[in-house]
């Protein structure tokens, strides 16, 4: 019965029952729709995702490092269910043969048959040259075509490491592209989660190998489903897979030396634990032995302990002792120095500074050439080698690269700046006999003080007769090492892809958070709606009591009245929803494109939101209408039958007179500290003042208001001469509604439009230091890392840049991290391992770059933020810098947070952020201090980002196009840090765009709300009206006193908004931000003015419409 | 005794000054069982009040109200709701029917509300019994607007007494009425009081249906005279 009941009010409320149903479908529309937007984005990322990575699930990465094919191979024949597909990577630069395209960042592919199977199609025929349908599209290319790609020569070990070889090595590949490869065939294939599309080329495996010269070699496997591949590996891995071998002597002795010259400390521990007798020794070259005025250049001298000096047969130098050769103890004619036991012999030689750059110890200057007498390095000879002793020429020095090709010392590229004119004929002579055999011996100890360096602090492992063959060493080598220590990680890209798409910025909650105020507005409709018309029933609710009902009763009766409809209204809302987010969607590839980061998304509509959009409306329209309800059905059941309602508040107006005074004299002064606080302010917290300004003045704006209608209604003798006074004066009868509606409007004016203050400058960067630019003009990339120091005269001159003074042209290099990803809002994925950049600090502290938003520490020193990266509290965590959009939006961190962070080691390390940089070109970065970046990538070599600074007028694209041409083979490319600014900054202004649009028509839904309140006001005075009428008032009068009153509200409400918010986008008016967003203001106050009035209109002459005698008759 | 008021004082603030006004001042006052009694009065003495008071609608300053032997002052809201459902009838000057429910749905309304659900067939058989009593039997299935304003009034008087209350409470049930429907409203009235038993305590303005009530009382300066 009750519930046919509530269906008969249903029905007999009708109008009231579809504007309640209007309510609730379109918040629930909104809503749905905001969350389908985010199934959509989801679902574009998810599909984008799989495009990248196919059907591979797992990867074996061996970063710099190249492991042997037969361990792909060892895989396969273990996991014969399984596609294992060994591949080659590198980077590089590809372009057409008449330059007419270039693409920098192109990621060249060794690939096999398998790789194609894991593509899900056949092996290209024949020895192909695939290009993947991205970078075809990019450079426009066609089948048929010629094109050249560039890559670097990978070393034995890192370019930045001495002795790693010769410093420029490139090699090229010219083909004809016989295939384009489609994305849904792994033509984008990328381990990376990133936006935009990877360009990708494809060759086979073999002609790779061949033109990296790592022939049998590779450095990625790939594998499908899901095997365990960390316990396998581990079981099959050989020495050869990290670079080691083992080298026999005679005596059934061994050494284990490295392919990659020096032994990492990983491998030299494990090594130690599982065969506790061995013995590290250390090789380096001898830039000089001296002795007085004799000297002898570019010897090899190496470190040793006991074993290794009994294997010699000498006694173990002390920490001032060297053991000699006897060619070098020879006299000077047959180009020795002439030295006996006793005497002191001096040694020089070379030590990294930087990448490839080398100062010279020992020779008794500073770096700048002046005399230093503290640079010695001198020992005292303890004991003379026969030089055809065999323990003498066996296994001691590792195979340098280049070493083995060199016909001569002259010829030997050691990668160090050797100067070539300084060797002698007995020196060749030497070398032509005993190549790089050992003229002297010190102590391991002091040797690897002296020539230790972060790629290892040995050079080969003596192992004296305890392994003599490989698989003897394995047998114990497997149980202290596994790949994963060299830096060798198998990653689960099926994970990867889950996580960057589930931890991706959710567009449903961000369009749900921006549409808040549109369904706020909405349910704000319903429940004026409903109170209304509960208001309207109040003699039922009355009666009802009276027949006994209790509230609750009567509480559910029109719950289920409302509920029914409010059910309605949010299933019809949930298929609303679809084109609430086609629209959405539609926006989202044009007008707010801004904020899709380039991705055209898919419509998708996942049935959980749905219902969760349904539900959650129908849940909050209910319990507001049941809030809105208990409030009507909570009076006296007398006062409610009777409408008697007395007020006890008559005495206290004056009191709350006093509070409100007090409240907006607080509220004015509070604004006006903050703004004047905002004044010496910049950014955000300049932007932060003046919102919170123009908020407090919002407040106080209402707070006037309120004061004036208590005024004015103390005042009894004002005279009513027109109309238009007596519809002003009507504002004072519900004083409460009045205040209502200005609050409403004039809050969602300043809402929608104060937003806007936190707009960015995306054209008229400043580009002083303190600013999003860092007062850079570009931002440089290579594909290729660049190992000189471009500031360097000598490497200037070397690069072709000789024409610009340091003063004109000079670089912030920074080392990037292998594997990270762009953290930044250009790339809708989540970035599970952020890009890591190492930088000299310094750099940036003495140009007090970029302007920090929070820092956390305090730079004693310099005074710059920068100092921070080298404060570190003794212990291994290392402080990083980054921008405070990334850091809090795509790392969801805070200043004084930590990551960990995979290093190039197998392991992690702790990362501290201690500062955040406000809305810069470093987007998307983490910056570390270089020196703790070379020991979390200890392999990773070169610089390949870049800060560069222009000072030459009018020359900006010159000078770019110089520094383009003249790296052009490393594929440097600038980007104007205005233009990566403004990029960045466009994000965040669609997002402001996004909410302003959706504010206003929320404001604008409020605004029909006051078209209700009109019509209750009209309703509720149509006796005094009808009376009017008698008396002589035609309608058209009615009709304007009734709009003059609710005009005034609505322009009150409009003008406090507005006037709010121009003081809060106060700052941007004169340019110190994003420029003052005049259309988006004045569209949105206008719309709502206009919205508004039209609103009221409707309502004014809907209620007026009729008959009054009626009303006459009831009063 | 169904009804006893006991020494019971009940003022307002006034709307326009603030003041207190004293509306009823130490009213006592015994109803029994089947008596019928008018009030009458000025407009704002304090009729209604009085009516409200004992219809449970209200509550005193000060004094006590026994219903049915017990102290109304110590219900519950929903011990009150319940003493109105079960033994207490309304009939207003107002219909107060509701627009959206026809006439026979109306009437039932208040079985609704007990805390015993009745059986609705024998509710609404009730229902349709007295309907045919009061003469609109034929009118059971459509909405109120469909009716006069006699005919409205009536179903009101058969919605008071579907619960077979053991007191009905009327205030100015004729005020809306013509003097001929006033004079039948009031003799339907008086007829059900015999037939169902319940005592009557109507507030009027009309002299001659005061008349024909057991005990006429007047309520002047806040206080009640019995005139009969």
């Amino acid at each position: 019965m009750m519930f046919r009941l509530a269906l008969h009010g249903l029905r007999h409320y009708w109008k009231v029952s579809f504007c309640l149903f209007c309510g609730v479908f379109i918040a629930s529309s909104i809503l749905t729709g905001s969350l389908l937007v985010g199934d959509s984005v989801k679902e574009t990322l998810r599909q984008e995702a799989g495009k990248r990575t196919g059907g591979v699930t797992q990867a074996i990465v061996a970063g710099e490092r190249f492991v042997t094919e037969k361990l792909a191979e060892g895989l396969a024949s273990r996991l014969p269910d399984q596609i294992i597909a060994p591949v080659l990577f590198t980077t590089g630069v590809i372009s057409t043969p008449d330059k007419r395209s270039r693409a920098n960042g192109i990621r060249i592919y060794g690939v096999t048959d398998s790789f194609w199977q894991l593509a899900g199609r056949s092996t290209p025929e024949g020895r192909y040259f695939a290009i993947g349908e991205p970078l075809a599209d990019y450079l426009k290319l066609q089948r048929g075509e010629d094109v050249i790609s560039r890559m670097e020569l990978p070393g034995r070990v890192s370019r930045d490491a001495p002795l790693s070889g010769e410093t420029e090595s490139t090699s090229s590949i010219r083909g004809t592209i016989t295939h384009f490869i489609s994305p849904n065939h792994l033509g984008s294939f990328s381990m990376l989660s990133e936006q935009s599309d990877a360009l990708n080329m494809f060759v086979p495996l073999e002609l790779l190998q061949d033109k990296l010269n790592k022939p049998g070699r590779i450095n990625l496997v790939l594998c499908s489903g899901s095997p365990n591949l960390g316990p396998l590996i581990d079981k099959i891995w050989t020495l050869a897979d990290a670079e080691l071998s083992l080298r026999s002597l005679s005596g059934g002795e061994s050494f284990i030396v490295s392919d990659r010259v020096f032994i990492s400390e990983a491998e030299e521990e494990a090594v130690g634990s599982a065969f506790p007798d061995s013995e590290g020794v250390i090789s380096y070259l001898i830039n000089d032995f001296y002795k007085q005025k004799l000297t002898v250049p570019y010897s090899v001298a190496v470190g040793i302990g006991p074993r290794s000096a009994k294997r010699l047969g000498v006694p173990l130098p002390g920490a001032d002792e060297i053991i000699i050769n006897d060619w070098l103890s020879s006299d000077s004619l047959s180009g020795g120095l002439a030295a006996s036991l006793g005497d002191e012999i001096g040694i020089s030689f070379f030590a990294a500074k930087s990448s490839r750059e080398f100062i010279v110890i020992g020779d008794g200057k500073t770096p700048a050439g002046k005399l230093d007498t503290d640079d010695r390095e001198v020992f005292r000879v303890a004991g003379i080698i026969p030089q055809n002793s065999r323990s003498l020429k066996e296994g001691w020095v590792p195979d340098f690269p280049g070493l083995e090709t060199a016909q001569t010392l002259a010829s030997w590229e050691s990668g160090l700046p050797i100067d070539t004119g300084r060797i002698r004929d007995a020196d060749e002579l030497f070398w032509d006999q005993y190549k790089a055999t050992p003229k002297a011996f010190i102590s391991i100890s002091q040797a690897q003080q002296l020539w230790g360096n972060r790629f290892g602090k040995v050079s080969g492992i003596y192992l004296g007769e305890a392994a003599n063959n490989e698989s003897e060493l394995m047998l114990k080598l497997r149980n202290e090492l596994n790949l994963a220590h060299l830096g060798i990680n198998i990653r689960s890209l099926a994970e990867e892809k889950r996580m960057a798409v589930e931890g991706a910025l959710d567009f449903g909650i961000l369009f749900s958070s921006m549409s808040a105020f549109l369904v706020l507005s909405a349910i704000i409709l319903v429940v004026l709606m409903c109170a209304f018309g509960m208001e309207s029933r109040f003699e039922q609710i009355g009666l009802m009591m009276a027949l006994g009902f209790t509230r609750l009763q009567i509480r559910r009766l029109f719950l289920y009245e409302s509920g029914v409809i409010c059910m309605i209204g949010a299933l019809a809302g949930t298929f609303g929803g679809f084109g609430y987010t086609k629209l959405s969607l539609w926006a989202l590839g044009g007008v707010w494109k801004g904020a899709a980061a380039g991705v055209a998304f898919t419509f998708n509509a996942r049935l959980f939101s749905m219902m969760t959009g349904g539900l959650v409306i129908f849940i909050v329209s209910v319990l507001s209408i049941y809030f809105a309800g208990r409030s009507i059905s909570s009076g006296c059941p007398r006062w409610i039958l009777g409408r008697e309602l007395f007020s006890n508040n008559v005495m206290n107006a004056s009191g709350r007179r006093r509070t409100v005074r007090l409240f907006v004299y607080v509220a004015i002064l509070a604004g006006a500290f903050l703004a004047w606080l905002g004044v010496g302010m910049e950014g955000e917290k300049l932007a932060g003042c003046f919102f919170g300004a123009g908020f407090l003045l919002l407040l106080s704006g209402i707070g006037t208001f309120m004061l004036f209608l208590d005024g004015k209604s103390g005042d009894n003798c004002v005279t009513r001469t027109s109309l238009a006074k007596l519809g002003l004066a009507n504002l004072l009868r519900k004083k409460g509604r009045s205040i209502a509606v200005v609050g409403m409007v004039s809050a969602g004016v300043f809402l929608v439009a104060a937003v806007n203050a936190f707009r960015l400058n995306e054209g008229a960067a400043v580009m002083s230091r303190e600013t999003g630019t860092g007062g850079f003009q570009f931002i440089g990339t290579t594909s290729l890392p660049i190992y000189e120091d471009l500031n360097d005269a000598e490497s200037r001159d070397r690069y072709g840049l000789e024409n610009y003074s340091a003063d004109e042209l000079s670089f912030v290099q920074m080392r990037v991290g292998r594997d990270g990803e762009e953290a930044s809002c250009l790339n809708l994925n989540h970035a599970s391992r952020p890009r890591i950049l190492g930088v000299n600090p310094a750099d940036l502290s003495r140009r007090k770059a970029f302007r920090f938003a929070a820092i956390q520490g305090s730079p004693a020193v310099s005074g710059s933020p920068w100092e921070l990266l080298e404060l570190t509290d003794g212990n291994d965590v290392i402080p990083v810098i980054g921008d405070k959009a990334s850091v809090m939006w795509s790392l969801k961190k805070n200043i004084g947070d930590s990551i960990r962070y995979p290093d190039g080691k197998g392991g992690e390390v702790e990362l501290k952020i201690v500062g955040l940089l406000e809305n810069s070109i470093l987007q998307g970065n983490l910056v570390i201090s270089e020196s703790a970046f070379k020991k979390v990538f200890p392999d990773s070599g070169g610089h390949r980002f870049f800060l560069v600074d222009v000072d030459k007028d009018g020359a900006l694209t010159e000078v770019s196009g110089q520094v383009m041409k003249s790296l052009e083979v490393q594929g440097m490319a600038l980007e104007s840090a205005k233009s990566r600014l403004a990029s960045y900054s466009r994000v965040q202004n669609t997002y402001i765009s996004i909410f302003t649009v959706l504010g206003g028509l929320g404001t604008l839904l409020g605004t029909a709300g006051v078209g209700i309140v009109i019509a209750r006001n009209v309703i509720e005075r149509r006796g005094e009206l009808a009376v009017m009428e008698a008396i002589g008032f035609n309608r058209k009068s009615l009709i304007n006193m009734i709009l003059v009153e609710h005009f005034t509200l609505l322009i009150v409400g409009v003008f406090i908004g507005a006037f709010s918010a121009l003081i809060a986008v106060f700052p941007n008016v004169f340019g110190s931000s994003g420029g003052i967003p005049v259309w988006e203001i004045l569209s949105v106050t206008i719309m709502i003015s206009i919205g508004g009035m039209l609103f009221c209109l409707c309502s004014a002459n809907v209620a007026l419409r009729g008959s009054f005698l009626e009303a006459i008759g009831n009063e | 005794m169904i009804v006893e008021l006991d020494s019971v004082n009940k003022g307002y603030l006034d709307g326009d000054d603030g003041a207190r006004r004293e509306i009823l001042i130490d009213v006592s006052l015994q109803v029994e069982q089947g008596e019928r009694i008018s009030v009458i009065g000025h407009s704002g003495c304090g009729k209604s009040t009085l009516l409200n008071l004992m219809g449970l609608l209200d509550v005193p300053d000060s004094g006590a109200i026994f219903l049915n032997g017990k102290d109304t002052l110590r219900m519950s809201e929903k011990e009150s709701s319940e003493t109105r459902a079960n033994d207490i009838g309304f009939v207003f000057q107002q219909h107060h029917l509701l627009p959206q429910a026809t006439v026979l749905e109306n009437v039932t309304l208040p079985s609704l509300a007990l805390s015993k659900k009745a059986d609705p067939g024998i509710v609404k058989a009730r229902a349709l019994e007295l309907l045919a009593e009061v003469g609109i039997v034929d009118h059971a299935n459509k909405l109120p607007g469909k009716l006069s304003g006699g005919e409205r009034q009536r179903a009101a008087v058969v919605r008071a007494l579907i619960n077979k209350p053991s007191l009905l409470l009327a205030d100015e049930p004729t005020g809306a009425l013509d003097s001929e429907r006033s004079h039948e409203l009031a003799g339907l009235l008086l007829e059900l009081n015999r037939s169902e038993g319940t005592a009557l305590v109507m507030v009027t303005h009309n002299h001659d249906i005061a008349a024909m009530m057991d005990r006429r009382l007047t309520i002047q300066s806040g206080t009640l005279q019995d005139d009969s």
